[in-house]
């Protein structure tokens, strides 16, 4: 007997013809690619994978499929469609603050920091963050590894430039999230975009990394891996936070999404977190 | 009869007896007082009066006697006073004898002759007493003997008589009293013995019966004390109880309250135990439940520890299984099929039993749905079987206890013993059972909690998902909109041109062939203006330094030692002044990118060899050691232009001698590797010319200085290091557009090493590299705003890069001006009260193409905007009069027409504090005073794009 409430869902004969489709496509994916979707949560992906069908005007997921195995140059558009890279400078402000106050002390007393940010998509967050390093004095010592499994995030991380449009919304994020000097002082303005300065991200190291597929690399002092866990489902958030665990140091920091919570992982129990509204983890045990 | 009652009798006995007896007493005393007092009185009286009146009438015959013998003597009369007081003597004693008479008639009779015969006798004195009067002795005589003496012994008789029986009255009073004493002192003794015995036989009753009830009293203490005690055993209290009956009574109504106290208690200590047994149980049972988390395992739990507990032999837990479509039509659903009753835990149970039962089916069942305690007792044989290894038997008690909790039923647990259940027993299983229904209850609701946190973290995952594919689709439109935009825009403007341009193209054409033969011209009139100058220059200069070299010799001799020396001096003066001319013509063809680059086969041996040869004398000169070195390892040929090479070594070579007062000159050709390239295959292999010195070398301030001396020729620095300074920069400039670069190193004292690195290209390549070269920068230079550009990018390609200093102040300055394209037609507010910034500022964005509006303060400010709301930025002050910034700022952000109005806060305050005020009051970003103009253009950039 079990006291779970379960309520399957009802699936249609098509529907279920589009989920085998979609399986196939995943495993076919992984075997030629060796890029693992099969365990991201199922709603999202569904939906991304039509978002790239009905881009490519295809009608069937196995007409993508076709497409998809036979050219690599449509799986990298797939994977842009599939890895959803949505970041702002300074997103969540006050996880930022939160962090000046309660980490910076911790990364203060170290003679050299690690910090990871796991799928850092097209890099506003490593931008941020060496900013905030930068004003507290530590970027120096500070060694910030990013990574995203997209190869093109990463390009684009790399340069670090920021679309004019998004400055303003940065600008106030930056400043609330406590920045102590002036925004405008960390880059220049090209045509349609700020540069920011190289300096910044001279300790940066960006670098392809597939947190399905890969293992852990290093250990670190933080680890942010924010908005990456919600695109899959229970059991791939468990082997995650299993390889996040082993590469966080004791007393370490793991900075979640707003959304995300470490509660029913199998990690749950090592974490304390630092405030009931930011999800900022420290490694307890 | 009660104890004081006996007391009162007893002790009032003996007191009445000792009254009596002390009553007795005291009468018989006093009665034989007064008898002695009567004898005394009367009879002793009368005795000792008549012996006394015998003794005196006695003494009167005796002195009558006398008298008479004596006759006539003196003594006569003596004795008649004598006798006279004699007789009135004994007549009182005669009289008072007859006072004293009573009326016994023999007294009377004795009295009344002894008072004749005194009658008789005291006559007869008197008689005498006359006759001796007349002295008539012998008649004295006479009468004495005739009668005289019969008168005497009659009185001397009756008063005999007389005192005899007063004598013997007193001894009869006498003989009476002693009779009455003899009497009462028998009559006393006899009392005393009655009362002594009296009291003996009281004080025996009083003792008797006090230690008869003590007695008792201590036969039932010692009763109880053995423990024989029986409050059944008391006898009926007597009808009138004395006190110990009374003690006996209330101490057995002590002993019944306490034997019922002791039952009571008995009574109690059996509750409490049970009691505790109960409330231990449940607490174990309490704490074993709270760590499951199953509900399974808890009825397992329950099972293992319940049914040994309560002294069943075999028991099993049953759990409504939950509704799985509870809350949607879950009553129908029940009337349809009975829930089901799933044995959860079990203790004891065969396995082929049945794994459950559906409501209303069997004892369980029916225990179920009427939510209520079922007993069966005396089961019949072969209900149940409990067996192991060694035997089987049958259980005869059966409990089925339905689990509720809060009116819900949870379940049925059922349990059987071998032996009938105690009342505690099954009282201790009713309350497991609530605890039970409690845990389970809880742990389902915890579950369903869980789950719907579970549920609610999925769903705000899934929402996070969702909302982030929102966003990074709307970015990917905002994206694909903005290149549709743009490729639009572009594409009609192209199309505009095209058009245009198709109409204007032969217009061009011929303005362009006008342009490029004006072009051409204007460069001819330059470059002519530029040699005609030099000519001019050097005309004169020309004829200045032959005629002071022609006065110096003196050939004349008339010119004196100081005026040659004079002479010497404009000379000397004169060739550097040409020097210098020549430089400048240099630099200008360098700036104007006129200077041309004639590649051609340079024999590097014929290089060294004509180096060597020039610098010969002027070695010898300065008496320095002057080396020129060819390495075997370079290759014969280089292929560049021989002219410039030339001239670059020739510079750094006089500079060497310049600076060298003794020492060495040395040049070096050696084959180099070009730095920063040194991994890559394609780079080309380069050759180094080094040109090392022992002179007063440079510091390393000045090696930047040399090095930018060509940017600030014009300056000051230029001037104070006069021509080397140029002739370093042209070097270096020369190098450059050759591809190649100069290095140096140095040390102040020791000398200085120049290096300069050309790229040895092959041939067949070199001229097509070159030719690019060329174009390169003559594209550039007519830009005329991109003229260092030409200079610091073009050798870019092929050569080493220029240093980054330079180029990224060069690309950023070049920016800072591009990026102004953006501001054309915008309309900013400024607001500050310092004339001195609003002029600077308001010149420069003018200069931008923006329309600057200028208020003073605060309120002027707002007034502006209400006036035309159609502002695109607003430059604040913050320190103002009237109204500050942060007030107008405000203000400002109070109207929802400005709440997107970019407002750039102008803070001459560097603090944090500040700078989040500023914010606080409405500013959109701010900027610290003094304005640095790069910073405003790249603030300007990010506020006014749209």
């Amino acid at each position: 007997m079990t006291d779970r409430l379960y309520t399957p869902r009802l699936v249609t004969p098509q529907e279920e013809v589009e989920d085998i489709e979609i399986d196939l496509l995943l495993e076919g994916i992984f075997r030629v690619y060796g890029y693992d979707f099969r365990d991201y949560a199922a709603s999202s992906l569904r939906r991304r994978i039509w978002h790239r069908i009905h881009a490519l005007r295809l009608p069937s997921v196995s007409s993508l499929q076709d497409k998809v195995l036979h050219d690599p140059m449509e799986m990298k558009a797939l994977i842009g469609s599939l890895s959803v890279s949505v970041t702002e400078m300074f997103r969540d402000p006050e996880l930022f603050q939160l962090f000046r106050k309660e980490v910076v002390p911790y990364l203060a007393a170290l003679p050299q920091i690690r910090i990871w940010h796991a799928g850092c998509s097209t890099g506003e967050e490593v931008l941020s963050l060496a900013i905030l390093l930068h004003e507290e004095g530590l970027l120096d010592r500070a060694r910030l590894y990013a990574t995203d499994m997209n190869e093109d995030s990463l390009e684009q991380a790399r340069k670090g430039l920021i679309p004019l449009r998004k400055m303003r919304d940065y600008t106030r994020n930056y400043l609330t999230a406590g920045g102590s000097g002036e925004f405008s002082e960390y880059y220049t303005v090209k045509s349609d975009y700020a540069v920011f300065q190289p300096e910044l991200l001279q300790n940066a190291v960006f670098a392809q990394h597939n947190l399905v597929t890969d293992q852990s690399f290093n250990e670190f002092h933080v680890i942010f891996c924010r908005n990456v866990l919600i695109y899959f489902n229970k059991e791939l958030q468990d082997q995650v936070h299993r390889l996040i665990y082993e590469s966080l140091s004791l007393k370490g920091y793991l900075a979640l999404g707003n959304r995300e919570s470490i509660n029913f992982t199998h990690h749950s129990d090592s974490y304390q977190p630092l405030n009931a509204s930011e999800r900022l983890y420290r490694k307890i045990r | 009869m009660k104890i004081r009652t006996r007391l009162f009798i007893g002790f009032g006995v003996l007191i009445i007896l000792l009254f009596a007896i002390a009553g007795v007493g005291i009468n018989r005393f006093s009665e034989l007082r007064s008898d002695v007092d009567e004898v005394y009185r009367d009879r002793y009286e009368r005795v000792s009066n008549a012996t006394s009146a015998r003794l005196s009438m006695n003494e009167m015959a005796k002195h009558i006697a006398n008298i008479l013998n004596q006759g006539g003597s003196i003594r006569v009369e003596e004795e008649l006073a004598h006798l006279s007081e004699r007789k009135a003597n004994t007549e009182r004693t005669l009289s008072r004898l007859s006072d004293l008479s009573n009326d016994s008639p023999r007294e009377q009779s004795l009295s009344l002759a002894a008072s004749r015969d005194w009658t008789n006798f005291s006559n007869y004195v008197v008689e005498l007493h006359e006759l001796i009067d007349q002295n008539d002795l012998k008649g004295a005589v006479q009468l004495r003997a005739e009668v005289g003496l019969g008168y005497q012994n009659a009185l001397q008789e009756s008063l005999l008589q007389l005192s005899n029986y007063h004598e013997q009255q007193m001894d009869a009073a006498l003989d009476q009293i002693n009779e009455a004493n003899q009497r009462m002192l028998f009559l006393t003794g006899s009392m005393t013995g009655v009362a002594l015995f009296l009291g003996v036989a009281v004080v025996l009753w009083l003792i008797r019966s006090i230690s008869g009830g003590l007695g008792e009293m201590s036969a039932l203490v010692a009763s109880i004390s053995n423990g024989r005690y029986r409050a059944d055993d008391i006898p009926p209290p007597p009808a009138r109880p004395d006190e110990f009956d009374e003690i006996a009574i209330a101490f057995h109504e002590m002993m019944r309250d306490l034997s019922i106290r002791r039952e009571k208690e008995r009574e109690l200590t059996l509750r409490l135990e049970e009691e505790g047994w109960h409330s231990a149980s449940l607490a174990h049972m309490l704490e074993l439940l709270q760590a499951s988390s199953e509900s399974n395992e808890a009825a397992q739990l329950f099972a293992s520890e319940v049914v040994p507990l309560i002294g069943a032999a075999y028991g099993a837990v049953y759990l409504l299984r939950p509704d799985a479509d509870a809350g949607q039509g879950g009553q129908a659903a029940d009337a349809r099929t009975p829930r089901f009753l799933e044995r959860s835990g079990a203790y004891a149970f065969e396995a082929t039993e049945e794994r459950g039962f559906r409501l209303g089916e069997g004892w369980v069942g029916q225990c179920a749905l009427d939510r209520k305690e079922m007993r069966v007792t005396g089961l019949p044989p072969g209900y149940v079987t409990l067996g192991s290894g060694t035997g089987q038997t049958e259980p005869v008690d059966l409990l089925l206890v339905p689990i509720l909790h809060e009116g819900e039923l949870i379940g049925v647990f059922e349990a059987a013993a071998l032996r009938p259940y105690a009342e505690r027993e099954t009282r201790l299983a009713e309350k497991l059972v609530e605890v039970l229904g409690a845990s389970v209850s809880r742990i389902r609701s915890r579950k369903r909690i869980e789950e719907l946190l579970h549920v609610s973290q999925t769903l705000a995952e899934e929402l996070q998902t969702q909302s982030e594919e929102l966003q990074h689709q709307s970015e990917e439109l905002l994206t694909q909109q903005e290149e549709l935009r743009i490729s639009n825009g572009r594409l009609e403007q192209q199309l505009r041109i095209i058009e245009e341009k198709k109409g204007e193209l032969e217009e061009n054409q011929r303005v362009l062939e006008q342009q490029k033969r004006e072009l051409a011209l204007s460069s001819q009139y330059k470059t002519e203006f530029l040699a005609n100058m030099s000519h001019e220059l050097r005309t004169p200069l020309n004829s200045m330094l032959i005629l002071s070299q022609l006065l110096s010799e003196n050939k004349e001799g008339n010119l004196s030692a100081r005026q040659r020396e004079y002479a010497e001096t404009i000379h000397t003066s004169g060739g550097d002044l040409l020097r210098l001319i020549d430089d400048i013509l240099d630099l200008s063809k360098v700036e104007s990118g006129k200077m041309e680059v004639h590649p051609d086969a340079v024999s590097l041996a014929d290089l060294t060899d004509h180096l060597r040869q020039l610098f010969a004398p002027l070695a010898a000169k300065n008496g320095v050691d002057y080396r020129v070195d060819l390495a075997p390892s370079v290759p014969p040929m280089l292929y560049t232009d021989a002219q410039r090479l030339q001239q670059i070594l020739k510079n750094l070579l006089g500079n060497a001698f310049k600076f060298t007062p003794q020492g060495s000159v040395t040049l070096l050709v050696s084959a180099a590797i070009p730095p920063g390239e040194s991994s890559e295959a394609t780079a080309a292999p380069s050759i180094a010319f080094e040109v090392k010195d022992t002179g007063i070398g440079i510091s390393a301030e000045k090696q930047g200085l040399i090095f930018e001396a060509f940017r600030q020729a014009d300056g000051t620095t230029g001037r104070r290091y006069g021509g080397t300074g140029l002739g370093l920069s042209i070097s270096l400039e020369m190098a450059r557009l050759l591809g190649g670069s100069i290095r140096l190193h140095s040390e102040p004292g020791k000398g200085s090493a120049f290096t300069l690195t050309i790229p040895q290209y092959r041939e067949e390549l070199a001229p097509a590299d070159l030719a690019f070269l060329e174009q390169a920068h003559r594209e550039a230079a007519p830009a005329g705003e991109l003229e260092t550009r030409s200079v610091s990018n073009a050798p870019a390609h092929p050569g080493p890069p220029a240093p980054s200093i330079q180029e990224h102040e060069t690309v950023e300055g070049e920016e800072a001006r591009l990026e102004t394209s953006r501001f054309a037609g915008k309309s900013i507010l400024l607001v500050d009260d310092d004339i001195r910034n609003v002029f600077a500022l308001s010149s420069f964005l003018e200069s931008c193409g923006m329309t600057v509006t200028f208020a003073e303060n605060g309120l002027e400010a707002l007034e502006q905007l209400r006036a035309n709301p159609a502002f695109d930025l607003v430059l604040m002050d913050i320190m103002m009069p009237e109204m500050d910034g942060y007030e107008a700022m405000r203000r400002i952000r109070e109207q929802p027409a400005f709440a997107e109005l970019p407002i750039i806060a102008l803070t001459a305050k560097a603090m944090r504090e500040d700078r989040a005020r500023c914010m606080e009051n409405g500013a959109s970003d701010y900027m610290a005073k003094p304005i640095d103009t790069a910073q405003l253009v790249k603030l300007l950039n990010v506020w006014l794009y749209k």
